[in-house]
């Protein structure tokens, strides 16, 4: 028999232990967290992808969107036209042929005489 | 692989380079004491298996955290029964069953297995009157072989503090199960 005092493990009462909480279906255990593990890494892939996902779909659909409407009003005949008309009549020479309030004799004078 | 000629450490360095089959080796290898372990802290084996798993896994989320250095099961074995104490926090743990895995053969007679049998159930009675450090330091230095220091290491406790309690453990359980248990030997 061990003594209680006894530093060493207690044969008899381990093998009592053993038998007594044996746990069963080992076999079956270990395919369990083989299984359990396995979906875990997959799932935390996912996880990482998500995680990228939603900022990163979010911010391509802003810059899509964005691109669709430019592309929309560059390419359309009306739009080209509505940004061209507007830029034309902006200009300088635009407002000196059309004889527009800014004082056109000043203006032609002042691009004459203006190096000197 | 050879199993046998991997040590833990080696098999966990490889586990934290994302190898799951030298996870599965290392579960293989130390599934019994946790199980067992889980068993005699919760009293119930489903949610003993339960929280081994919940163990389980957080050892595979933190394995590149264990430090390769020292033991790998005491450190897996604290995981595993703070897994099985989260259970049993959350209320969740199914009534505690008598600890009695193997039934008791009603035969009458002295037929050694039954006498076995009944053994192993009135163990299962006794440890369920010990304090559950008790328990759990009997259960990993008789059953399972793990030494003072790493069992003080699981626990938390001085190393003093644990050859107690296999010692009041021990006389408890001897105490208990009376001369059935000196004749078994």
């Amino acid at each position: 028999m061990t003594s209680p005092f006894d530093s060493r493990p207690d044969e008899a009462l381990g093998r009592l232990l053993r038998e007594g909480f044996e746990p069963p279906h080992h076999g079956a255990f270990v395919a369990r967290i083989g299984a359990a593990v396995r979906a875990d890494a997959r799932e935390t892939i996912w996880d990482v992808l998500a995680a990228w996902a939603r900022p990163g779909m979010a911010a391509a659909a802003g810059i899509a969107l964005a691109l669709a409407l430019w592309l929309s009003q560059v390419n359309s005949p009306e739009g080209y036209v509505a940004t061209l008309a507007d830029a034309v009549e902006s200009s300088v020479p635009a407002r000196l042929l059309t004889g527009g309030a800014d004082g056109g004799t000043e203006a032609v004078l002042a691009a004459m005489v203006g190096d000197r | 692989m050879r199993n046998l000629d991997v040590t833990d450490a080696e098999l966990a360095a490889r586990a934290a380079g994302g190898d799951d089959t030298a996870f599965g080796v290392l579960v293989d290898r130390h599934a019994p004491a946790v199980r067992r372990a889980a068993r005699v802290l919760l009293g119930n084996e489903h949610d003993a298996d339960d929280a081994a798993q919940d163990g389980f896994l957080a050892a595979w989320r933190a394995i590149d955290r264990f430090d390769g250095n020292r033991p790998f099961r005491p450190w897996l074995m604290r995981i595993v029964l703070n897994a099985a104490r989260d259970l049993r926090r959350r209320a969740t743990v199914r009534q505690a069953e008598p600890l009695s895995p193997v039934e008791a053969s009603t035969r009458p007679g002295p037929d050694r297995e039954t006498d076995r049998s009944i053994l192993r159930r009135k163990l299962a009675e006794a440890m369920a009157t010990l304090p559950e450090r008790q328990r759990l330091a009997v259960t990993m230095f008789d059953a399972d072989g793990y030494a003072h220091a790493e069992i003080a290491e699981v626990l938390g406790i001085p190393e003093g503090t644990v050859r107690s309690d296999v010692f009041h453990g021990r006389r408890a359980l001897r105490g208990q199960l009376g001369p059935m248990f000196e004749e078994m030997q």
